[in-house]
């Protein structure tokens, strides 16, 4: 049912690049954690840390409490999606997904019932699917098979390294779907890279957002959201308003942050500014529109009925309640 | 152990290829009468040299194009399979084809520098059509389209802008060819006969007929050292070619 | 396009035009090339019953087997291994070296064995070492560009699947390089069955290749139907080799 993975002080070098610094995590047994963060962050370092793909400088893994620092990746009961699927070329669905159950000696009757159980499970119909070459398959089609073969050996801890940048925005919704009904269904603890944020609210139940090798900050998605750390945690973690904390008299250096959906249009909240309409765009949902004030632009998510429109001078702002100051 | 066994044969390729040139180099370092090369002949093999990859790529280029743009995979084939068949073969299958040349029209080509160059530009043209192949199959269709729409024919777009920009290949394709002709030895003594004599047949006697291993060691490298410059070359246009 | 697709046609026929007439006039039932005399097999009779060209046929086969074992098999280490330019760069010159440079240098080293150390390697050994000395760079430079289609992260997935370093090698890498292990192979085979200069240099009168032995007749001009029979034997293993060649590439796409 899963086994809880924690790192303690680990870091990683390349030469004299220090990619990870000081990482503690801990992720519960059975969790989905996402690791999200802009490109040459470290997460990607960092998951294959947990792999042990990359030897780790100082520091301890544990995974399900048992320190495997110094494990070899095929000891380690996890299991992995690699960003280009790193599919076996010469050999079909059937023996790429066997692969790991052959190393583990089991009856070919076995492997084939649980070849035939993965395939299923990531609802690509054994008969079909189970004798072709891997290039013959859509990219759609490849994915679920990289999944398959991750999933077959029964992992205790999925890694997945970006394994959707590449597809169809939507192969790729419904695959993350999918992802997260397994989760649930077989219960594996589940560690996910990304760089976009909208893939990480949809898979992870807690988000670790890094840079420059270290983690800024975990936590469930809405903690980050509202709560975020730092200006950098706001900015990356959904769109925002974020102005000197002096623009509202609250004192002492730092920022305010100001989620768009929180700027309200007339008289009525806390904080009140006059501006200049510069762009109104309609988003489904909302209405997204942009107003310059004091020398800021602020963005604020409306309503579809709205009456505004480029030009316009209006009154807007927003309560107190709604402002998260941040130190950086 | 992987890594082992890849060193261990790293090391046999140094040995078994490059240490014998210094064993050139103890030969010349031995000293001797150097006995060079006339005049003629250097002219003879540099020409011969030049025409064969000048030939060899007006041969070669209509079809590379063909093939980089519409060829088919059995084209392709057949283009290249006779890099298969060794140089020896090509030759004697041209002394064939010569003899029946000269009984039904009557134009003498063994012996004949005219022959040797027929003989030159047959071995070469597939190595020229790989190296404009690999070239024209490069360039992206976009400047062509860009040109076409700006106005030009298909002709026109093809002289100002995809001949102008398969060049890097076309010099390629000659510094390699002019280089593989330098040291031809075969094409000269078998459909030459002896006559064409060129630096690759002095290098030979020196050898066979002279036993001379002061100035074979010399001239070899030479030509050696020339082969490598080229070698340079090529590799100095390729790179500019993908950037 | 269409006068383009002629003009290959034209070109491709042209290539095949020489070694083509060599074939057929191999059955030709005449001794001059240019009478065609009705289809015979007598050629082929008068060449199985000539006891040199067999050897010389054998003796080509046999050490072009070895070489291509040989280079082969320490060529896919090398390429897996020594991955960097330089180290491909190192081989890559040995490939375009003039033939009868290479071939003077390595005599150069045969002669000075012999007259130092007393041990005459002209002859079979001198021949498999000098093809070895320049079809091994000729593997390492052809199995390069194939090692990539061995992606880190399918190595890594062995790995992760529970393959130990032996066994991934056994399972992953070399399936994958197989057929350009096969191609290589070919390559070299046919390259050295064929290659006549290096022989020529570093063999010894009692040890007669194939190649050699029709040197004997194409240096001096002379054509005979026997020899047509013999270079049209010494065709087969190139055009096997091809055939086989563009079939074991195709599985890269």
């Amino acid at each position: 049912m899963g086994l809880s993975v924690e790192l303690k002080d680990v870091a990683v070098k390349y030469g004299d690049f220090l990619a990870l610094k000081n990482i503690n995590l801990h992720v519960e047994a059975g969790e989905g954690l996402v690791l999200l963060g802009p490109s040459g962050s470290g997460k990607s370092t960092l998951l294959r840390a947990v792999a042990g793909l990359t030897p780790v400088a100082s520091g301890r893994v544990y995974i399900g409490g048992n320190d495997v620092t110094y494990l070899p990746p095929d000891r380690r009961k996890i299991s992995m999606l690699f960003q280009d699927l790193a599919l076996f070329p010469h050999l079909n669905v059937f023996e790429n997904v066997a692969f790991g159950l052959r190393l583990r000696h089991l009856p070919d009757e076995e492997v084939r019932k649980r070849v035939v159980w993965a395939l299923e499970l990531v609802r690509l119909d054994p008969a079909q699917f189970m004798s072709r070459r891997v290039h013959q398959l859509s990219g759609g089609q490849q994915q679920r098979v990289a999944l398959a073969r991750a999933l077959v050996v029964e992992p205790e801890v999925l890694l997945l390294d970006e394994p959707f940048s590449h597809i169809d925005l939507d192969i790729k919704n419904r695959l993350l779907g999918e992802l997260k009904i397994l989760h649930n269904k077989l219960g594996f603890t589940l560690i996910y890279v990304t760089h976009d944020r909208f893939e990480a609210v949809e898979i992870g139940d807690k988000v670790a957002l890094m840079k420059a090798g270290e983690i800024v900050q975990v936590g469930k998605p809405v903690e980050l959201y509202k709560r975020p750390k730092n200006r950098f945690v706001a900015e990356f973690f959904g769109e925002a308003n974020i102005i000197p904390a002096s623009l509202l008299g609250a004192g002492r250096g730092g920022y305010a942050v100001v989620r768009p959906e929180d700027v309200v249009i007339g008289n009525n909240p806390t904080y009140k500014f006059r501006g200049q309409v510069i762009d109104v765009t309609f988003l489904w949902h909302y209405l997204k529109v942009e107003i310059q004030s004091n020398g800021h632009i602020f963005k604020a998510y409306l309503d579809l009925e709205t009456p505004i429109s480029v030009g316009d001078a209006v009154d807007f702002g927003f309560d107190a309640k709604d402002v998260y100051l941040v130190e950086e | 152990m992987i890594r082992r066994v890849a060193l261990v044969a790293f090391a046999s390729v140094v040995l078994l290829f490059y240490i014998p040139f210094l064993a050139l180099g103890y030969y010349v370092t031995g000293g001797g009468e150097l006995k060079m090369p006339s005049l003629s002949m250097v002219t003879t093999t540099f020409l011969l040299a030049a025409l064969t990859a000048v030939v060899s790529i007006a041969v070669a280029y209509p079809a590379a194009y063909y093939l980089a743009k519409r060829g088919s995979e059995l084209e392709f084939a057949l283009v290249t399979a006779p890099l298969w068949v060794g140089t020896l073969l090509k030759a004697y299958s041209l002394l064939v084809l010569f003899a029946i040349v000269k009984e039904r029209t009557g134009l003498a080509l063994w012996g004949t520098a005219a022959g040797v160059l027929l003989g030159m530009v047959y071995e070469y043209v597939p190595y020229a059509l790989l190296t404009l192949y690999a070239a024209i199959e490069k360039l992206s269709e976009s400047p062509v389209n860009a040109a076409r729409v700006l106005g030009a024919s298909r002709l026109q777009a093809f002289l100002r802008v995809e001949l102008p920009l398969s060049m890097p290949g076309v010099a390629a394709a000659f510094i390699l060819v002019f280089l593989f002709a330098m040291g031809e030895v075969i094409m000269p003594a078998v459909l030459g006969a002896w006559k064409v004599y060129t630096f690759g047949s002095y290098v030979w006697d020196l050898y066979f007929k002279a036993r001379d291993f002061f100035s074979g060691s010399v001239l070899s490298l030479i030509l050696a050292a020339l082969s490598l410059l080229a070698t340079y070359m090529v590799v100095r246009t390729i790179r500019s070619l993908s950037l | 396009m269409t006068p383009l697709r002629i003009y290959t046609w034209v070109l491709i026929v042209a290539l095949y035009v020489p070694i083509g007439l060599m074939v057929a006039l191999s059955f030709n039932n005449s001794k001059l090339p240019y009478v065609w005399g009705g289809f015979t097999l007598r050629w082929y009779e008068a060449l199985f019953g000539w006891g040199q060209a067999w050897q010389a046929l054998l003796n080509s086969a046999v050490i072009a087997l070895a070489v291509s074992f040989t280079a082969t098999l320490l060529g896919i280490f090398m390429a897996y291994v020594l991955r960097q330019d330089k180290y491909i760069a190192v081989s890559q010159v040995a490939v375009v070296m003039p033939e009868v440079s290479e071939a003077l240098a390595f005599a150069a080293v045969l002669w000075l064995v012999k007259t130092y150390a007393g041990i005459d390697l002209f002859g079979p050994v001198g021949v498999f070492l000098a093809h070895l000395a320049y079809t091994l760079p000729m593997a390492h430079v052809l199995l390069a560009p194939y090692v990539a289609y061995v992606s880190r992260s399918a190595v890594e997935a062995a790995r992760i699947l529970g393959a130990s370093e032996l066994r991934t090698m056994f399972s992953v890498v070399m399936p994958i390089l197989m057929p350009a292990f096969v191609a290589t192979f070919l390559i070299v085979f046919a390259n050295s069955f064929d290659t006549y200069i290096k022989t020529a240099f570093t063999t010894s009168p009692g040890f007669v290749t194939a190649p050699i032995l029709l040197w004997n007749y194409a240096a001096r001009g002379r054509g005979d139907p026997t020899i047509y029979a013999l270079a049209t034997f010494m065709l087969i293993p190139s055009l096997v080799a091809a055939a086989i060649y563009f079939r074991a590439v195709k599985r890269y796409g």
